[in-house]
C-alpha cells in the first residue's frame, strides 16, 4: 500500500502533505493535551511496534507481498490521535531508512495508513464494541472487523491517488507522465490484495492482541454484569414499529418487486412463467404489509411490523429453549437487570 | 553376557531437515535482522547542517518528478548515481541492495500497461500479431516505464545519500528546525531507539520457536504464530514503555519539550543547497527545451 517516489505527481504529493500535516499537527496538540508526559515514550514505543508489525510481509500471488499496519489497533488501544502520531512517525522510519514509501509521496502514505485507517477503525470499534464491557468477546469480534475494513478503506484510497494520475497529468498525446492505470483498474486492484490478503493481516493482528488483553482483563475482572436490559430493547423495538409507516413516504414499487399488473403495464406482456406462478400463494394474512381492500395503510404496516417481530422473537425463543440442556445445579444464565 | 540385538544396532537421531522448515518466520527474521542493522549504522559523517540536506533532497526529488522527457530522466539518474559513487562504497552497495528490488517491482508493476493490448499506442517494438495487426510495446508505454523506474530509483538512490551522510539525530534535529512538532521529533527521535529493542524481542521470540521445531512447518501455522508473538511484543511495549517514562521522570522529566538553539547555516552547506538548485533547475529547463 506504500506509494512510492513517481507513482503520483508532486501536485498530488502537495495535496497529500496538505492534508496529512495539520492532520499530524491536530493529533499531536490532542496528545499533548490529554497525556503529558507520559505520550513521548508511550507513543514511540507504538511507533516501534507498528514498524515491527510491517515487517511481517505475507506474500501475494504476482511475487509482492502485503502487511499489516497495526494503524487500527494502536487507534483502538490509544486513541486515534496517537495512532495518528505512531503511525507517521513508522512511515517516516519507512521512508528515510528504507526507502519504502516514497518521500514526496510521504503525505499520501500518511493520509491512507496513518489518518484513514485508525479513524476508520477506532470509529468502526466503538460501533461495533458499543457499550460492551471490558473481556467482553464483542469487542475482539469488533476489533477483528475494524481491523480489516480499515485496511481496506485505506487500499481504496490508495487506489484512488493512483487512479487519477492518468486522467491528470498525461503529455498532449495521452502519455501518462505517473501511474498508468485509471481508476478503473487501480481501485479494483487495490482492493483485491486489500481484501484477500492485506485486510485478514489486519484483522488477525487487532484481533489477536485485543483477544489477548480481553483474556487477561477478564482473569483480573470480577465477571461483568450485563446492562442491557429488555425495557430498553422494547422502548427501541417499539419506537423502530412505529417509524415503520414513513416508507409509505416513497411511492412506486421497488425494482424487480411489481406485480403481475404492473409488469404487463411496463412490458406491455406477461412472462408464461410469471403468469403461471404470480398469485400461487394468496394465504397470506397481510399482503403487501397491510389489507386486503387497500385501506388503512398505516395501522396495516404497524401490524405487520408487530406481528413480524413477535414471530421472530417467539422462532429464536424456541430455537433458543430447544438448544440449552438443563443443567445439573439447575442454576441459568444471569438474568438480566431491567 | 551378550549385547542384545536391539542395543547392537546403532540408533541414529533424525538428521535435522535440510530445508527451510519455517518460511515466513525466516524471512521475517532476515527482515528483522536488516532493519536492526541499518538503524545501528551510525558511519554517516558528513556535517552538513541537516536543514539544507533535507530541503535540497526535497527540491532534487520534486525536480526529477517534473521531468516529463526520458533522455532528461535518465541524465538526472546518472548525476545521482555518480553522487552515490562519491558517497563511497558502502552508499553504492546499499543502493544496490535497494535499487534491485525498487526497479524490478516497479517494472513488473508497470510493464503490462506498456502493452498495447493494455494501453493502444502506437507499437515500436512488435512482440505478436493479431488480426494483421502488430501487437508489442507502444512508444507511449516505453516512456511511461522508464519515467517511473528512472524516479524510483532516483527516490532510493536520494535516500540512501541523505541515510548516510547524516545521522539520525541530525536528521531529526533538520526536521525540527524546519517546523516539524517538537513531540513528532521526539517520538521519531526515541522510536528510532526502540525499533531496536522490540526487534530484539521479536528475533528472539522467533528464533525459540525455530530452535524448537524439527521438520517442515506450514506457512499458516507460522503466521498464526506471528499473531501471538505480536501479543507478546505489544505486551513488552507497554510495560517497556511505563518503564521507560518513569526513567525519564526520574531524570527530570516533566513533559516539556526543549529545542536547543539551532546552530547557523554555514556558507558551504549554502553553497552545497543552492548548487543543488541550480542543477535541478539546469534539469527542468532542458526538459522544457527538449520537450
Amino acid at each position: 500500500m506504500h506509494i512510492p517516489d513517481g507513482y503520483i505527481s508532486p501536485q498530488s504529493c502537495v495535496v497529500g502533505f496538505a492534508v496529512a500535516v495539520p492532520a499530524i499537527g491536530l493529533a499531536v496538540r490532542r496528545v499533548s493535551r490529554s497525556a503529558e508526559s507520559r505520550a513521548v515514550p508511550q507513543l514511540a514505543l507504538a511507533s516501534a511496534f507498528s514498524f515491527l508489525i510491517m515487517m511481517f510481509n505475507l506474500p501475494v500471488p504476482g511475487g509482492t507481498t502485503a502487511h499489516a499496519v497495526g494503524a487500527a489497533l494502536i487507534a483502538i488501544l490509544m486513541g486515534p490521535a496517537a495512532a495518528v502520531v505512531a503511525v507517521s512517525v513508522s512511515l517516516l522510519f519507512q521512508a528515510l531508512l528504507f526507502a519504502d514509501g516514497g518521500v514526496l509521496a510521504y503525505g499520501a502514505n500518511v493520509v491512507n495508513m496513518a489518518v484513514i485507517m485508525p479513524l476508520v477503525g477506532w470509529g468502526l470499534f466503538r460501533l461495533i464494541s458499543a457499550r460492551a464491557p471490558i473481556g467482553s468477546p464483542r469487542r475482539v469480534v469488533a476489533a477483528t472487523a475494524a481491523g480489516y475494513v480499515a485496511m481496506v478503506v485505506a487500499g481504496l484510497a490508495t487506489g484512488l491517488w493512483l487512479g487519477v494520475q492518468p486522467l491528470l497529468f498525461h503529455t498532449a498525446d495521452g502519455t501518462p507522465l505517473y501511474n498508468p492505470y485509471p481508476l478503473s483498474q487501480a481501485i479494483p486492484a487495490m482492493l483485491v490484495a486489500h481484501m484477500l490478503i492485506a485486510g485478514p493481516a489486519e484483522a488477525l493482528v487487532a484481533g489477536a492482541v485485543v483477544f489477548a488483553r480481553e483474556r487477561q482483563a477478564r482473569r483480573e475482572l470480577p465477571a461483568p454484569t450485563p446492562t442491557w436490559s429488555w425495557r430498553k430493547t422494547a422502548l427501541v423495538g417499539a419506537g423502530l414499529i412505529a417509524a415503520t409507516p414513513l416508507g409509505l413516504l416513497a411511492t412506486g414499487t421497488a425494482f424487480g418487486e411489481w406485480s403481475g399488473v404492473q409488469l404487463a403495464q411496463r412490458w406491455g406482456a406477461l412472462p408464461d412463467g410469471f403468469a403461471r406462478y404470480t398469485d400461487w400463494w394468496p394465504y397470506s394474512p397481510l399482503p403487501d404489509y397491510g389489507f386486503d381492500g387497500g385501506g388503512y395503510l398505516v395501522v396495516g404496516y404497524w401490524i405487520s411490523a408487530f406481528v413480524g417481530v413477535a414471530v421472530i422473537v417467539a422462532t429464536i425463543w424456541a430455537a433458543a429453549r430447544l438448544r440449552r440442556s438443563p443443567s445439573p445445579s439447575g442454576g441459568g444464565a444471569a438474568t438480566p437487570k431491567t | 553376557m551378550t549385547v542384545p540385538a536391539w542395543l547392537a544396532v546403532p540408533h541414529l537421531a533424525e538428521p535435522p531437515a535440510t530445508k527451510r522448515v519455517h518460511p515466513f518466520l525466516d524471512r521475517t527474521v532476515r527482515q528483522v535482522g536488516a532493519v536492526i542493522s541499518r538503524t545501528t549504522d551510525h558511519s554517516a559523517s558528513i556535517r552538513r547542517d541537516p536543514r539544507v540536506t533535507v530541503l535540497a533532497m526535497v527540491v532534487w526529488l520534486v525536480a526529477c518528478g517534473l521531468v516529463r522527457q526520458p533522455h532528461i530522466m535518465i541524465v538526472a539518474l546518472i548525476v545521482t548515481f555518480v553522487v552515490v559513487a562519491v558517497q563511497g562504497r558502502s552508499a553504492l552497495r546499499l543502493v544496490g541492495a535497494l535499487a534491485v528490488p525498487v526497479a524490478v517491482f516497479t517494472t513488473v508493476l508497470i510493464a503490462p500497461s506498456a502493452l498495447s493490448v493494455v494501453r493502444p499506442g502506437t507499437v515500436v517494438v512488435t512482440l505478436w500479431s493479431t488480426s494483421g495487426a502488430a501487437q508489442g510495446l507502444t512508444a507511449s508505454g516505453i516512456t511511461t516505464l522508464v519515467l517511473m523506474v528512472s524516479r524510483a530509483l532516483i527516490s532510493a538512490a536520494v535516500v540512501v545519500i541523505v541515510t548516510t551522510s547524516t545521522s539520525w539525530m541530525r536528521l531529526m534535529a533538520g526536521l525540527r528546525g524546519l517546523g516539524v512538532p517538537g513531540l513528532f521529533i521526539e517520538v521519531a527521535t526515541m522510536a528510532h531507539r526502540y525499533v531496536v529493542v522490540l526487534a530484539g524481542t521479536l528475533v528472539d521470540t522467533v528464533m525459540a520457536r525455530t530452535a524448537r521445531s524439527l521438520g517442515a512447518v506450514r506457512t499458516s501455522a507460522d503466521v498464526g504464530f506471528a499473531g501471538a508473538t505480536l501479543s507478546a511484543t505489544y505486551t513488552t511495549m507497554v510495560t517497556l514503555a511505563d518503564d521507560v517514562h518513569q526513567a525519564m521522570v526520574a531524570r527530570g522529566f516533566t513533559g516539556r519539550l526543549q529545542d536547543p538553539e539551532p546552530a547557523p547555516v554555514r556558507a558551504p552547506d549554502v553553497a552545497w543547497g543552492l548548487g543543488v538548485a541550480c542543477a535541478a533547475a539546469t534539469l527542468l529547463i532542458g526538459d522544457r527545451l527538449v520537450g
